[in-house]
């Protein structure tokens, strides 16, 4: 059984190298790289209005205050963490796209708000704005300068 | 460590069903959004990771969390490692991180040392590594950082917004002074965490650092998931540290 737990251990190791390759499964091969670059995040900010004329002024986006319980148990802070995860990994996937050769702008190729990541962003950023309002998002990314990505106004459905 | 892994994994399930409404059809994590990243198996796994399914995987997971210390039989470990697996799938590999790797790492650990009794060491073996390398190596991958190495990473990471670190908190740690000092005791600690397998004492002071580690984190940071699913891969390496 022990050169079993040897060839899992190296298994582990030897995918947690391949895990952007494996993302479905990566829980299977942790890294383990805790916090390994101390930089800012990628930020998102909403504005909402009654119309894309008539929009507020960007905020970031906030979940509230963390309970007093949260060290122990945390539902809205951990899924505040899921919302920020999303919000790193669109970053991620569209630094991979290198869209800024395409020669479209960036809002409306169809191979940006095709990404899976670009829709839970922009559902995170409808989430917490009430319904019938017409809600922009961008995301701010820290050292580059300007607004990262500005998605058009869009009325929240639901 | 049954005990320890039910709790956590208990923690985990809970916490996801009291936010339910973020995996319905109408949530951010609704399954007609996901789907479209798992090709040809998203058919199959819809009937799963549908808004319905996921709660019932949820249940599935908190029923077997509580069955797991009240038994011996492998059947409520495999079914929570089997539908912790599936909860981080479903949320595109994991729902919070290395707290799901671990959670699953413990409960694999379990599942092996109920099903083949006769090698229950080398099960608990595969969890004490695992938990050795969770620390030596995020120690070790910090010092590749400038602003690890200068002191300059607390004050940075507790302005992260999304972690909500209390003000009295942030402040101290902000401090050059303080943080300068958090950063190379929790280097120092990850990075010589492998000493612990040396000696028993040596093994019960790492872990006492290792779990006061983890409640300063879930009180500043929240992660409190950390705190659950680390602690109950303790039990692992206290046993192979001759404790």
């Amino acid at each position: 059984m022990l050169p079993a737990v040897f060839a899992v251990l190296a298994a582990a190791v030897f995918g947690a190298r391949f895990a952007r390759h494996l993302t479905p499964v990566r829980a299977l091969f942790p890294s383990w790289r805790f916090f390994d670059r101390a930089v800012l995040s990628p930020r998102l900010y909403v504005r909402v209005g009654t119309s894309p004329a008539a929009l507020s002024a960007w905020a970031p986006l906030e979940i509230g205050p963390r309970s007093a319980a949260a060290f122990l148990f945390a539902p809205a802070s951990n899924l505040a963490l899921a919302y920020q995860s999303s919000v790193d990994r669109l970053v991620v996937e569209l630094g991979e796209l290198e869209v800024e050769d395409c020669g479209s702008d960036i809002e409306t190729d169809p191979r940006v708000t095709g990404l899976v990541s670009y829709r839970l962003v922009d559902r995170i950023a409808h989430a917490l704005a009430p319904a019938g309002a017409v809600v922009q998002w961008k995301i701010i990314v820290p050292e580059v300068p300007g607004d990262y990505l500005v998605a058009p106004p869009v009325e929240r459905v639901t | 460590m049954p005990r320890l892994a039910a709790l956590a994994t208990a923690v985990c399930a809970l916490e996801l069903i009291i936010v339910r409404e973020a995996f319905s059809e109408r949530g951010v994590y609704a399954w007609s959004v996901l789907r479209a990243e798992y090709g040809v198996l998203a058919r199959p796994l819809g009937v799963v990771f549908g808004a319905r399914g996921t709660l019932l995987l949820l249940v599935l997971q908190l029923a077997a969390a509580i069955a797991l210390p009240l038994t011996t039989h492998p059947a409520p470990a495999w079914v929570a490692f089997a539908a912790t697996f599936a909860i981080a799938i479903r949320w595109r590999g994991t729902y919070n991180g290395g707290s799901d790797a671990m959670l699953l790492v413990v409960l694999l650990a379990i599942s092996l040392a109920r099903t083949f009794p006769a090698h229950a060491n080398a099960a608990l073996a595969y969890a004490a590594v695992q938990l050795v390398l969770s620390y030596f190596i995020a120690g070790i991958a910090k010092l590749g950082d400038p602003a690890w190495r200068t002191g300059r990473a607390m004050p940075l990471i507790v302005t992260l917004p999304h972690y909500r670190v209390p003000a009295r908190a942030a402040a101290i740690l902000a401090s050059p002074g303080a943080g300068r000092f958090a950063a190379y005791a929790m280097l120092v600690f990850e990075c010589t965490f492998p000493v612990a397998l040396l000696h028993p004492t040596v093994c019960l002071v790492y872990l006492g650092i290792g779990a006061g580690f983890h409640l300063v984190n879930a009180l500043a940071f929240g992660l409190d998931r950390f705190l659950w699913v680390w602690i109950a891969a303790y039990p692992a390496l206290i046993h192979w540290a001759g404790v």
